[in-house]
């Protein structure tokens, strides 16, 4: 039986001599054999014996000698021990997990990741990316008022074509395509941000051929690409240039990746850009200009000017009173809690300061005078570690509603979207029943109400599921219509 | 506790000493719905139904409506029937004519409703039973709404033309003997590159095949992302496979146990040999001692990802061709 062992620690002696593994394992007899190299880092070590369920205590047990053939640790036993290699085995069954049932459909993944909505957020819409469209028949495809045209050309003889994308779920039944003189065709009403689309033909997926965009997702599907653009960059004059770029802090200024159309005396260019400020210039024929139509110019700190332009609804900080305060600046997790960053401006009611904020939830709090208070004029809070904040919600989404009842003095919504947060974000009683409007991302969300320091599902909502307490969770999917 | 993804008739949760106890005693006694039974009524005009398939990692989505419900279903032979989610069916009323009961003969505590009609493209069913249990776990972990699994009876009226390589699964239509009623698909005019028999159990579709000479029976089950190996097996077939690490194992609703992982390096299906499938190591008793039926491993996708797979219920073979390419 020791010959065996000297065995195993020779046929893997190569690739740990090489640093490929520090921990390599072995079947034989029915029994697992694995062998570390004990030479490594602690902190590797630690990791690797982690893994095998041994304790963090087994590289110091290792390191004062306590540990020598025979010794028994958890599953395993000390196969042999030499002052670079420890092989360490176990009789298979104990390795090996009960499969209860056969219709207990199963998922393998890597050690540490945890069960939660959105991990693996599927493929779909995105309003963090900039970006456009282009097809190579140059059709016009955006029909205004966010109508977009989908067409597949030719494919007379298909008896059915739908277009499935992340804006119906995939699920291509809900969008049939009509046969026309140009090809198949139906019209959509998607919103400005990133798409993604596909066609299926007969029951057979088709990339658009005509979309010069597709890409891979991680799930092992390729899909076109449909950018529905929120702003159009327009430079008037420079007719003779031959050529004209846009270019920004949104694609990371590459100077040729956008170029811009010539259109009647002016060059234009739609582009999706996710919300926010972002700096940007044109370029004219290699040379960088700065927007002529755009009176906010900013120098970036070494010696460049570069146009300015918001993107999205601008939100107002509002103050009221405070008239006797010589300064009062906003802070908030948008800004990394800056404290002297975001000043206000007095008005004749207290004070305020425009901002524009992708959709989200924020945490903020008023500097007036170096005091830090919350939002008087705002019931919803939140915390942040032991500080509570007033709560901002930029483009809300979804409204959770919780029945008041006598004796109800709190109630707070915690779930996936804030990590569970047990403070979660406080509800405000209007009209007989705890509101809050809140922006949540696409995909599947889980949440709990927290009434009177209770977590309890959402009794009006039909949709929950189990949770390792057993006692559920409520269960929300946004749609990305 | 959390409920366990109890689809049939097990209770599994602190059962195991029951388990191991019947499978001392010669079989138990089954009364569970089988494969041919809760047969539901199939409607198509097509002789060859053409199902688009998308996939999240290694599962197979189809889409489809379960009445008013539209959504994904994963493809899942290891089911024996439709399973639906019960975050989305829980208020469907129980079905009075199933009875589930657990292997003492008592109720089980499990809920089984009837869904009056099932869509996909071309295909469609009507009065179909189905269990309602938790799959809140590949939801959370596929990030994608699954309205259900689709288990092997509603397939058993065609052949099953799995071909991953194209998003495609073609249903097609079965005469009474057996034959494909539409011959015209490509993979028909090509050899197999093996066929094998397979045998329908009650519960499951099971094939034989060899690692390391040893005889094996795998179940096969398009709902499984790697292949399994009993930790029982004759010693020289855990031989064959290289551990390369720990991995975590979900089951469906719920519940996560380490697991070996690593390569078989050549599993063998009527001498065809299949090279490096990605293999966890599990204990399977439990399995022989509920279904009756002896298994040694599992093999799903890893089959699947290596070319076509006809599946054909009537003939009892599965058939498998390597990636067609054209010339």
């Amino acid at each position: 039986m020791k010959k065996l062992g000297y065995y195993i620690v020779l046929l893997i002696w190569p690739a740990l001599l090489h640093g490929q593994e520090e921990v390599y394992y072995t079947v034989k007899n029915q029994a697992l054999y694995v062998t570390v190299n004990i030479q490594a880092p602690d902190s590797k070590l630690d990791s690797i014996f982690r893994t095998l369920n041994l304790g963090t205590g087994f590289t110091d047990s290792l390191e004062k000698g306590m540990v020598g053939p025979g010794t028994r640790c958890g599953a395993y036993r000390v196969y042999t021990i030499d002052p670079r290699f420890i092989t360490l085995i176990s009789p298979i069954s104990e390795q090996a997990p009960t499969h209860n049932s056969v219709f207990d459909l199963f998922m393998v993944e890597e050690l540490g990741t945890e069960n939660r909505p959105g991990q693996n957020k599927k493929p779909g819409y995105s309003d963090r990316e900039a970006g456009r469209s282009v097809f190579r028949d140059d059709r016009e495809w955006m029909t205004g008022g966010g109508r977009v045209k989908i067409l597949l050309p030719d494919h007379e003889r298909a008896e059915k074509v739908y277009v499935a994308g992340s804006f119906n779920g995939w699920n291509y039944l809900e969008n049939p395509m009509t046969q026309s003189s140009e090809g198949w065709v139906t019209g959509l009403t998607l919103k400005p941000g990133k798409h993604l689309y596909k066609f299926v033909v007969d029951g057979h997926w088709k990339l658009d051929p005509e979309n010069r965009r597709s890409e891979k997702d991680f799930m092992g599907n390729e899909n076109n690409v449909l950018f529905i653009p929120n702003h159009t960059f327009t430079l008037n004059g420079y007719e003779n240039a031959s050529r004209v770029y846009v270019a920004g802090s949104f694609n990371n200024w590459a100077d040729k990746e956008y170029r811009m159309q010539r259109v009647r005396g002016a060059w234009r260019l739609p582009l999706f850009i996710p919300e926010g400020t972002h700096a940007y210039k044109f370029v004219v024929d290699d040379r960088w200009i700065t927007d002529p139509a755009n009176p906010i110019v900013r120098e970036d700190g070494a010696g460049n000017l570069n146009s300015f332009l918001a993107i999205g609804d601008t939100f107002y900080f509002e103050l009221k009173g405070f008239k006797e305060a010589k300064e009062v600046f906003v802070s908030g997790d948008f800004n990394a809690w800056q404290q002297k960053e975001l000043r206000m401006e007095r008005t004749s009611s207290g004070w305020r300061l425009p901002y524009v904020l992708s959709g989200g939830q924020y945490q903020y709090r008023f500097i007036v005078d170096n005091r830090w208070i919350l939002d008087p004029d705002n019931p919803h809070r939140a915390r942040n570690g032991k500080e509570v904040n007033s709560l901002l919600v930029v483009q809300p989404n979804h409204k959770f509603r919780y029945r008041h009842r006598p004796g109800v003095e709190e109630v707070r919504v915690a779930g996936t979207f804030n990590g569970w947060n047990e403070h979660g974000y406080t509800l405000k009683l209007q009209d007989g029943e705890w509101q809050i409007s809140l922006h949540l991302d696409e995909g599947k969300h889980l949440y709990k109400f927290i009434v009177n320091d209770e977590w309890v599902v959402d009794k009006s909502n039909p949709l929950w599921e189990e949770n390792e307490f057993g006692t559920g969770n409520s269960v929300l999917w946004i749609d990305e219509k | 506790m959390k409920k366990k993804a109890i689809i049939l008739v097990l209770v599994l949760c602190g059962s195991c000493l029951l388990l191991a106890k019947g499978s001392n005693n010669g079989p138990l006694p089954h009364q569970k719905t089988d494969v041919l039974r809760r047969l539901p009524i199939m409607h198509t005009t097509k002789n060859r139904v053409v199902l688009p398939i998308r996939k999240a990692g290694n599962l197979i989505l189809i889409q489809g409506r379960a009445d008013t419900l539209q959504g994904s279903f994963i493809l899942d032979t290891g089911a024996p029937y439709l399973v639906l989610n019960q975050t989305y069916f829980r208020n469907y009323r129980d079905n009075p004519e199933e009875q589930s009961v657990n292997i003492n003969g008592e109720k089980e505590d499990l809920k089984i409703v009837e869904v009056d009609s099932l869509y996909f493209q071309d295909v469609s069913y009507n009065k179909v039973i189905a269990d309602v249990t938790d799959l809140s776990q590949i939801e959370n972990r596929k990030g994608v709404r699954i309205l259900g699994l689709l288990g092997i009876n509603l397939f058993l009226d065609f052949e099953m033309e799995i071909d991953l390589s194209n998003n495609v699964l073609y249903l097609n239509r079965l005469t009474e003997e057996g034959q494909c009623e539409n011959q015209k698909a490509i993979v028909y005019h090509r050899s197999p590159a093996f066929t094998t028999p397979l045998s329908l159990s009650r519960e499951m579709v099971t094939f034989k095949g060899t690692v390391n000479d040893e005889e094996l029976r795998f179940c096969f089950d398009t709902g499984a992302e790697y292949n399994v190996l009993d930790a029982r097996v004759p010693k020289n077939v855990l031989e064959d496979v290289t551990i390369v690490r720990k991995m975590q194992l979900y089951g469906s609703s719920g519940g996560a146990n380490e697991v070996l992982a690593g390569v078989t390096h050549f599993v063998n299906i009527e001498g065809y040999p299949l090279a490096n499938m990605q293999t966890i190591i599990s204990k399977l008793e439990a399995l022989r001692a509920a279904y009756g039926t002896h298994i040694d491993g599992i093999i799903g996708y890893q089959l699947l990802a290596r070319g076509t797979v006809c599946v054909n219920f009537k003939k009892k073979e599965l058939r498998f061709y390597t990636p067609f390419t054209e010339k």
